[in-house]
């Protein structure tokens, strides 16, 4: 189709997209094999403990002798899961509750509309934290959380979208003819917002990832998890002999949050019919 | 006896381009402007002909990096102005010349009350006054009521903001005031409540005036001496009796026509035949070959005069056949008339 | 402008009401007895329990608990930290002082940086910074702000050994008078940056662009024509109309630097609200956890309609918008 490939043509031309996706790429790789591989444990001990970057830990190891290159590796795995599972989980949320609100209008429509403007006021991370401080750590309800924080992004665009196309006239004709209401929006809706949402749903896959290793970082995950953010809050204990415990992991972060950045801002100017680049 | 008149302004063979994109579009050339002290003039074209421009550049208020004056000069109360620096204009801008544009609504700054807008010409040009008792009398100059200095422009109608505009020049205390295109924006009785106001203050104030309109009704009731402006050059200028009277550019009689057609055709928009030009493709030789109906061979080669039009003292023409246009407008047909 | 700030508490009130009702849920909703979410997990003197129980309505009907709550909270009442020995209110409001400190420092920093970085760039409309700006934001954007306070502290504390590491005052040798105040301020420029960086690019983004567009008005070229310097239309009439959107961007992303101070704070060990915080998650101080939240969301909405207030002050269009129709 033209469409598709004046999609990937636009979407490669913003070269730091193409970098980002290869780099996600790689990195889905990565978190699927250290699910599949057995025989490395990442959470092995040795008496090689807060050692410097070597030959033999090309990142250095932990106060318990880790090696910090595998718990990196190891930690792809978390914030991969988190990102995307609270990424999806609020973007169909979003979806759902917009285009409700949308096509409903009326009471609905305003106290929804209130509702996510609250959340969007509100400090995400302190709510965050206090819900899965009072309710205990577990990565599902750490993606349940974050969804639950993220979906008024998405609504407000479904939204948007949905009144939009209600008002124009072809629908009013379709709906003559006895066409039913939702496959109105199935059918219109939806391929119109495809762009932008897939734009915003990965920003909130990069938020999602960020917010993660917040809590970890605040000491808000399973101990007998690794996670990026858990490996800086063992940093921060040991920020004045070892270094490496939170230069390299937050680099790991902040990298992979940039990548999902870059991509939504080429996934968004890629498809939006009005930028030209 | 009383002293010879001075001019306030004179513009000599100004030639003033702009670079957009590569291309080099000349807004001006060769144009020939004067105005005397306490002279009311007028400049008349349509929009595209460099009126705007020629305000502008007077003023030094063409962007710098994108212009250039290519020839010519201009000389403001005896002192060439053509080279300054803009920090040499800040001592020629509001006085001796002022100006007051169009579309007052965005001419205006919206987050500063309209008296403290008139106090700062006030104490830029004559500090040691006692400002707030002038800013009420610029007010009732230009016939607003003294609550309008603590108002914002969006809180005023598009006349309160014309007249506000027209204060904050006043302000300045100007020899010569630079009215460009002053009643678009305007409806059509605010329009002439603008002018009478501005005809009045002139005579009152003694200062001269230039009024840039598309307007001939406006320029022909304001003004003691008209130029015509097309496609960046002045191609006829004189009394304004001479130049309405006895039209000797065909694009002045073509103009002529068509404000007669739709004061006849009442209301319908009558037009000159042919595009208006595009400054960035201009023919060489005179502009307005493409919708002349007298054009011949010789006017491609070179712009034409300027030519004394012969019937009145200062009436000047810029075409090749002025004699057969200027005696024959009312009976000539010329052959390629597509009106 | 009465007209315009009541609609702005109209819009206040029922986001208030809501965070509080986000409060309440969260207490209902965890796992486990809500008893323990509103006294925490921290040993406490017999029939303290038995005290709330009743003051909250915890066997009566979900409304009515509401009700409780709500009143409990309008006389001030959020809770008892039994960690601290202090009731919770006190405690956050007397915490928030040194977060209030941080973040009004890197407010302030941000907004002259911003707007300086602006005026000193947007005559000269160059691709270069143009791509910095956008460099900035997207680093400000993506970077863990802990994990950036952890370098900055590696880099400038502990191998160039330039600023102090932790901490707002030094502990060897307490000073007093204006020493102090250098002292607070020596202290506070690592963490301070760490939470301005976001600040800095967004701010300067904002600014470069409405100073390009106020400064390509038509009314710049009336000041200019009256004879005013270029110094004094930049200052008087470019400013003041590029400001506008510059005082909205720094007040409604206040949400994100309170964040950033709390996320910040731990690393430099700030006695301020991220402290507190992160003590009270360790010590299971579920009260106090809910009173940080409540009184910081809070703290938000407030700073939006100030934002607003201020909005309308530096543009009379929204003040006579509202004052006739409301």
């Amino acid at each position: 189709m033209a469409a598709t490939r004046r999609f990937w043509h636009r979407f490669l031309a913003y070269r730091a997209g193409a970098a980002a996706t290869i780099y996600v790429l790689v990195l889905v790789v990565i978190a699927v094999a250290t699910q599949l591989l057995s025989g490395v444990d990442p959470h092995q001990l040795s008496n090689e403990v807060m050692r410097a970057p070597s030959p033999a830990h090309l990142l250095g190891t932990d106060e318990l002798g880790r090696d910090v290159l595998l718990g990196i590796v190891y930690g792809v795995w978390v914030s991969l899961t988190v990102g995307f599972s609270a990424a999806l989980a609020a973007t169909v949320l979003g979806v759902v509750i917009g285009a409700t609100a949308g096509h409903y209008g009326g009471a609905f429509d305003l106290i929804v509309m209130r509702i996510s403007e609250v959340f969007q006021v509100v400090p995400s991370f302190i709510l965050a934290a206090v819900i899965v401080a009072m309710s205990g750590p577990g990565l599902t309800r750490v993606v349940m959380v974050i969804a639950l924080l993220a979906w008024p992004q998405i609504a407000r665009l479904m939204r948007g979208e949905v009144i939009r196309i209600k008002q124009l006239e072809f629908v009013d004709a379709v709906r003559c003819l006895g066409v039913r209401e939702w496959v109105i929006l199935a059918t219109e809706v939806i391929p119109n917002a495809v762009a932008p949402i897939l734009a915003a749903g990965t920003l909130i896959v990069g938020q999602a990832i960020l917010l993660e290793a917040a809590l970890s970082f605040f000491g808000l995950s399973s101990a007998d998890l690794i996670s990026w953010g858990r490996m800086l809050n063992s940093g921060q204990r040991f920020l004045f002999n070892a270094w490496w415990l939170s230069l390299f992991p937050g680099t790991a972060i902040f990298v992979t949050v940039l990548a999902f950045n870059l991509l939504g801002d080429a996934i968004g100017s890629a498809l939006n019919p009005r930028t030209t680049r | 006896m009383p002293p010879p008149r001075q001019n306030i302004l004179e513009i000599e063979g100004l030639t003033l381009s702009y670079r957009a994109r590569g291309a080099v579009v000349r807004a001006m050339d060769g144009v020939n402007l004067v105005v005397g002290d306490g002279e009311a003039v007028g400049l008349v074209g349509e929009s595209g002909s460099g009126k705007s421009s020629l305000a502008r550049v007077v003023l030094g208020l063409v962007p710098e990096r994108v212009s250039r004056i290519e020839a010519g000069r201009i000389v403001i109360a005896g002192r060439d102005v053509t080279r300054l620096t803009q920090a040499e204009w800040e001592g020629v801008r509001g006085n001796p010349v002022a100006i007051v544009f169009q579309d007052p609504l965005s001419y205006l700054n919206p987050v500063m009350q309209i008296g403290r807008q008139i106090a700062e010409s006030i104490l830029r040009h004559t500090p040691d006054l006692k400002v707030a008792a002038r800013v009420d009398e610029l007010l009732e100059l230009v016939r607003l009521p003294p609550a309008c200095a603590t108002a914002y422009p969006h809180e005023l109608s598009g006349g309160m903001r014309q007249r506000a505009l027209l204060a904050i020049a006043l302000a300045c205390r100007p020899r010569l005031l630079i009215a460009d295109e002053p009643t678009t924006a305007l409806d059509v009785t605010t329009q002439a409540e603008i002018l009478a106001l501005l005809k009045d203050l002139r005579q009152r104030l003694g200062m001269a005036m230039l009024l840039i309109s598309h307007d001939l009704g406006i320029v022909a009731s304001a003004c003691e001496r008209i130029y015509v402006m097309y496609a960046g050059h002045t191609v006829e200028w004189g009394r304004t009796q001479a130049v309405f009277g006895y039209p000797a550019h065909p694009y002045t009689i073509g103009l002529l026509k068509a404000a007669q057609a739709a004061r006849n055709a009442q209301g319908r928009f009558a037009t000159i035949s042919g595009d208006p030009p595009n400054l960035a493709e201009l023919p060489t030789g005179c502009p307005f070959v493409p919708r002349c109906p007298y054009a011949m061979a010789e006017c491609s080669r070179a712009m034409p005069g300027p030519f004394d039009a012969q019937g009145d003292a200062g009436h000047t023409v810029r075409c090749w056949r002025y004699h057969e246009t200027a005696s024959g407008i009312a009976v000539a047909r010329p052959a390629r008339d597509a009106g | 402008m009465r007209g315009y700030l009541l609609s702005r508490l109209a819009w206040a009130g029922p986001i208030v009401f809501c965070i509080l009702v986000i409060n309440f849920l969260i207490i209902h909703v965890v796992p486990g007895d809500p008893i323990q979410a509103l006294v925490g997990d921290f040993p406490t003197p017999p029939g303290y329990i038995e005290q709330i129980r009743h003051e909250f309505g915890l066997d009566q009907p979900i409304s009515t608990q509401l009700g409780l709550y709500l009143l409990n909270l309008a006389e001030g009442n959020l809770g008892f930290s039994f960690a601290n020995r202090q009731p919770v209110l006190g405690l956050v409001l007397d915490r928030a002082r040194f977060t209030l400190l941080l973040m009004l420092q890197a407010l302030t920093a941000a907004a002259i940086l911003g707007v300086v970085l602006a005026l000193a760039a947007a005559p000269r409309a160059g691709s270069l910074y143009d791509s910095g700006i956008t460099a900035l934001s997207l680093i400000g954007f993506s970077v863990p702000i802990f994990w950036l306070g952890q370098i900055l502290v590696i880099v400038f504390a502990i191998k160039l050994r330039w600023l102090p590491a932790q901490g707002m005052i030094s502990l060897r040798d307490t000073p007093t008078g204006w020493a102090a105040v250098t002292d607070v301020l020596w202290h506070l420029i690592l963490p301070a940056f760490s939470v301005t960086i976001y600040y800095v690019a967004i701010v300067a983004r904002v600014a470069r662009a409405s100073v390009l567009d106020a400064m390509s008005q038509d009314f710049v070229l009336t000041a200019k024509a009256k004879g005013l310097s270029r110094r004094y239309v930049l200052w008087r009439h470019v400013l003041p109309n590029a400001l506008i959107p510059v005082v909205t961007v720094i007040g409604y992303n206040f949400g994100y630097s309170l964040t950033g101070a709390i996320l910040v704070e731990t690393v430099f060990a700030w006695p301020g609200l991220g402290n507190l915080f992160i003590t009270s998650i360790g010590n299971r101080d579920y009260p106090l956890l809910q009173g940080i939240f409540l009184l910081t969301a809070i703290a938000v909405v407030i700073a939006n309609v100030v934002t607003d207030v201020l909005y309308a002050a530096l543009d009379p269009r929204v003040r006579s918008s509202y004052g006739r129709n409301a």
